[in-house]
């Protein structure tokens, strides 16, 4: 690409600062992999999981990595509410009426701007239920770790929670799949061959999170139910 | 046919607008909806009610003059054609049809369905030209243009501009609009030269104009009577990528 002068201004350009949030929201969706198949560890019981979840808040390069992603949320968030605020700028008198026809199918009714204030909702809750609630501890070989596994299943039997939980999973499941294609558009990748290879793997990405993300809470709830 | 019609009326851009109703008889199906509204004026006039003021020009959807809001759809839901060319077939004898001007706060009213798209011009001036002498004509032979290139930017350049994208946008978002004008220019050889600053440019004004950004949701395809596609946005987002980590300052 030949060099241009041109004035530029990443943060004032609608078109940059979309591309700063598919960067960041392809690397939140990344994330999302690795806290699905951490939480499948619940399934092998109490210390397994407490174990791990012990790794993931003493190693130090998860340390850092967890600072960076702490950063990028921020900023996917912050950036989010910035181009919603804009956005609403541009069309200060709205229709009476207005219908449009959807190409994206009707998912894309439920607009980002919906999806991404009340994830970062869950999120705010959800980081302040687990990350930095202070729980009870528990000693396994004379180290002592916080018992994250009651504090899940409990925090899984009461219904509203849960009902919670899958709700803004659901969101989630949405935000992703718009989200996923859209920051492939927003980069350029444009092509006859592919496209289908991306839409097929929003489908597939989303449709794993939430199955996934569902399951967990749900299972916990049920199997209070029939404990009880 | 008789028609309900439900229609903004707006005495000027300072002045608040609401949505007024009109009982209209005596329509043909085959009448365009611009004469049904022509019909409309007839009989306001008649009983001294100032006429419905709204854009239009060839009325054979090539100036991208007409720009109504027909039940919420921009050009209404005929898809590939432009409100001149909505004929009342479309409608059915007894419908309610409520029409609103095209919104934007780039696009302030200026009387009744009447909108003021002259940022689409100013778009078009931070970029959309190119800037060469013409001289002699050379040897037809010189420039080698691949028909597949041709095909993309003629397809391009059927943009009217009529900004029925914007209108569609939930955004009220120009990137359908720029990236047509982009393709047309950029693709051919004499216009690839200034490809990079165009786009950076022509984003840049609109942004400063007051247009939202795009959220990729292709509502902008769905509408454009000339079937403009969004293959043209993601092209322009990639030059306009690439263009920008390249920029050095003016
Ligand atoms: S009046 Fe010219 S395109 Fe409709």
């Amino acid at each position: 690409m030949r060099s241009v002068a041109v004035s530029f201004n990443p943060f004032a350009s609608s078109v940059f600062r979309k591309q700063i949030l598919a960067a960041s929201g392809l690397m939140i969706a990344g994330f999302l992999v690795i806290h699905l198949a951490g939480n499948l560890l619940l399934f092998r019981g109490p210390e397994v999981y407490n174990r791990y979840a012990f790794v993931m808040l003493s190693h130090p390069l998860i340390m850092v990595l967890e600072w960076l992603l702490a950063l990028v949320f921020a900023g996917h968030a912050l950036l989010g509410l910035k181009i919603i605020a804009d956005n609403r700028k541009a069309r200060p008198v709205p229709y009476v009426v207005r219908s449009v026809p959807q190409r994206r199918g009707n998912f894309s009714l439920i607009s980002m701007s919906v999806t991404g204030p009340a994830i970062l909702l869950f999120l705010l809750i959800h980081i302040f239920d687990f990350r930095f609630a202070s729980l009870s501890t528990v000693l396994y070989e004379e180290v002592v770790m916080r018992d994250l596994y009651s504090a899940v299943v409990s925090t899984y039997q009461s219904p509203v929670t849960v009902t919670g939980y899958i709700f803004a999973m659901l969101l989630v499941g949405l935000h992703l799949h718009h989200g996923f294609w859209s920051a492939f558009q927003s980069f350029g990748f444009w092509h006859e061959r592919y496209n289908r290879f991306i839409e097929l793997t929003a489908d597939f990405l989303s449709l794993t999170f939430v199955i996934g993300f569902v399951f967990i809470p749900l299972w916990f709830f049920l199997q209070g139910i029939v404990r009880s | 046919m008789k028609l309900k019609l439900k229609i903004w009326r707006q005495a000027s851009k300072e002045t608040q607008g609401a949505l007024r109703t009109y009982e209209l008889d005596g329509v043909e199906p085959d009448d365009s909806f611009l004469e049904m509204l022509d019909q409309l004026n007839q009989q306001l006039a008649a009983t001294g009610e100032e006429p419905v003021a709204f854009d239009h020009d060839c009325r054979e959807g090539i100036c991208g003059m007409c720009s109504l809001v027909i039940n919420g759809t921009p050009h209404s839901r005929v898809s590939g054609v432009t409100t001149c060319q909505t004929y009342m077939r479309h409608f059915r004898d007894g419908d309610t049809i409520v029409v609103e001007p095209f919104r934007a706060a780039a696009f302030p009213v200026i009387k009744d369905l009447v909108v003021d798209r002259s940022a689409l011009d100013e778009i078009i001036a931070a970029g959309g030209y190119i800037s060469v002498k013409t001289g002699h004509a050379q040897d037809a032979n010189d420039l080698l243009i691949s028909k597949e290139v041709v095909d993309l930017s003629m397809d391009a350049a059927s943009c009217i501009g009529c900004g029925a994208c914007i209108a569609a946008c939930r955004n009220a978002s120009a990137m359908l609009f720029i990236a047509a004008k982009t393709t047309h220019l950029g693709v051919l050889p004499q216009g690839d030269i200034e490809q990079p600053t165009r786009v950076l440019n022509m984003i840049r004004k609109a942004d400063e104009l007051g247009f939202g950004s795009c959220s990729n949701e292709l509502v902008c395809e769905a509408v454009c009577p000339k079937g403009i596609s969004v293959s043209n946005i993601a092209r322009m987002n990639r030059t306009y990528l690439a263009a920008a980590l390249a920029s050095r300052k003016a």
